[in-house]
This record gives C-alpha cells, sequence and structure tokens, in this order.
C-alpha cells in the first residue's frame, strides 16, 4: 500500500472502551451541529438591532438555560478531547499500542477542566444575577423564574 | 490483516480506496486541530472567561471593533 506511511501501523479498534467512544464521538458531532444552527440563527438576530436581539438573549439568561450552557460547553470540551485521542491513536505510530493510557488521559484533562469551569459558571451566575436584579431578589427566585428582570 | 465481526467500530484508514479517500480522512484530523483552538478558545472567552450574563449589543460590537481594529493594525 502506497500510503501506508501516512498513518498509524499498530493494531485497531477492538471494542469495548474505545468503541464506546467512537459511538459518544458522533452522537456529540451531530448534537453539536445541530445546536450550531441555534446558535447561527440567534446571534444572526443581532443584525436586526439592539432591542430584538438583547429580547431573544433575555431567553437564554434563565438558569435552565445556564445548566444547558454548562452541558454545551462539556459536549465541546469531551469531543475536542476525544477528538485530539483519535487524532493521536490514528497518526502516531505507536498510538493504537497505548489505547488505553490514552482512553485514561483524556478523561482526567476532561475532568480537570470541566469541574472548575464549571464551578466557576455556576458561581458567576448566581453574582451577577444577584448584583443586576432588583433589590430583595433571593438565589430561589434566580433559580425559578424563566425570563430575568433585566436584560 | 484479517477483519473480524467486533471490529465494526474500527477506524482503519482508506488505504484500498482512490488518494482522494485517504486525504479527506487526513483532513478530519487535521482540521480537528485547528477546530479545537477555535471552538473550545470561543468557549472559554464567552463562557468561562466572561459571563454570557454580560452579554449584549455593545459587548458583540466591542469584540468586532475590536477584531477589524487588530486587522487594520496588521496591515499597516
Amino acid at each position: 500500500m502506497p500510503n501506508q506511511k501516512l498513518v498509524s501501523s499498530g493494531g485497531i479498534y477492538k471494542g469495548k472502551t474505545s468503541m464506546w467512544l467512537y459511538i459518544f464521538h458522533r452522537v456529540t458531532g451531530v448534537a453539536l451541529f445541530g445546536y450550531l444552527l441555534l446558535h447561527i440563527i440567534s446571534t444572526a438576530l443581532i443584525l436586526l438591532g439592539p432591542e430584538v436581539y438583547e429580547g431573544a438573549e433575555a431567553i437564554y439568561k434563565n438558569f435552565y438555560f445556564r445548566v444547558a450552557e454548562i452541558g454545551l460547553f462539556g459536549a465541546v470540551l469531551a469531543h475536542a478531547i476525544n477528538g485530539l485521542r483519535i487524532i493521536t491513536v490514528d497518526l502516531w505510530r505507536k498510538g493504537s499500542d497505548y489505547q488505553k493510557q490514552l482512553n485514561v488521559i483524556s478523561l482526567v484533562i476532561f475532568i480537570g477542566v470541566f469541574v472548575p469551569s464549571t464551578y466557576k459558571m455556576v458561581d458567576s451566575y448566581f453574582d451577577l444575577c444577584l448584583e443586576k436584579s432588583s433589590p430583595g431578589t433571593t438565589v430561589t427566585d434566580c433559580i425559578v423564574r424563566p425570563i430575568p428582570d433585566w436584560k | 490483516m484479517k477483519t473480524q465481526r467486533t471490529d465494526w467500530g474500527r477506524r482503519q484508514p482508506p488505504l484500498a480506496g482512490s488518494s482522494f479517500e485517504l486525504y479527506a480522512w487526513f483532513f478530519m484530523r487535521v482540521s480537528g486541530l485547528l477546530l479545537v483552538l477555535l471552538a473550545v478558545g470561543h468557549m472559554f472567552i464567552m463562557h468561562v472567561f466572561n459571563d454570557t450574563l454580560n452579554l449584549d449589543y455593545e459587548f458583540v460590537a466591542a469584540r468586532w471593533i475590536h477584531l477589524i481594529g487588530e486587522l487594520l493594525t496588521g496591515c499597516f
């Protein structure tokens, strides 16, 4: 095979974790593509002026969307780190000999980045919510109301 | 190389087909490196270093003006 030198020469995926990660990569890929379409539409609303854009953005500023935002961040991060793992397995000559180690390293990097980021996103939500809302707003109000009283 | 039934999830490069297949396969991996920087960087800037609660028309306008300013500074 003339092109053999371009790619990893070792073994191939044989089920178990690597295969579940293969499915995970497809699922998060399709989900992120779906979100990307929504994101382009809602971002393009800025062309209609500040009122329309900020009116649409206000919907995203309730707590339920903050939970979804953390999920989105996790999906992007996991897809990215898993993508780097796939590149390593496929293009590094010895990559496929170290699949187990690469799986563990990927998971450790994911947790190491995701946990502190999640903490920051939750913490900063309540800080800003209490700061921007009208006086007397409680943490419970920040969680339950569908649309915040600021834009 | 013997292919077994349990190997359906494998990612063997398409070496046997046309070289277009192989370069498409290769492109998916190389463009991924670029996407990691762009997409994950964007997520960090917008969701972790800033907070989307502060996102408004002014914020987006300031980002565009900054970008255009940087590009013009780079040109001249």
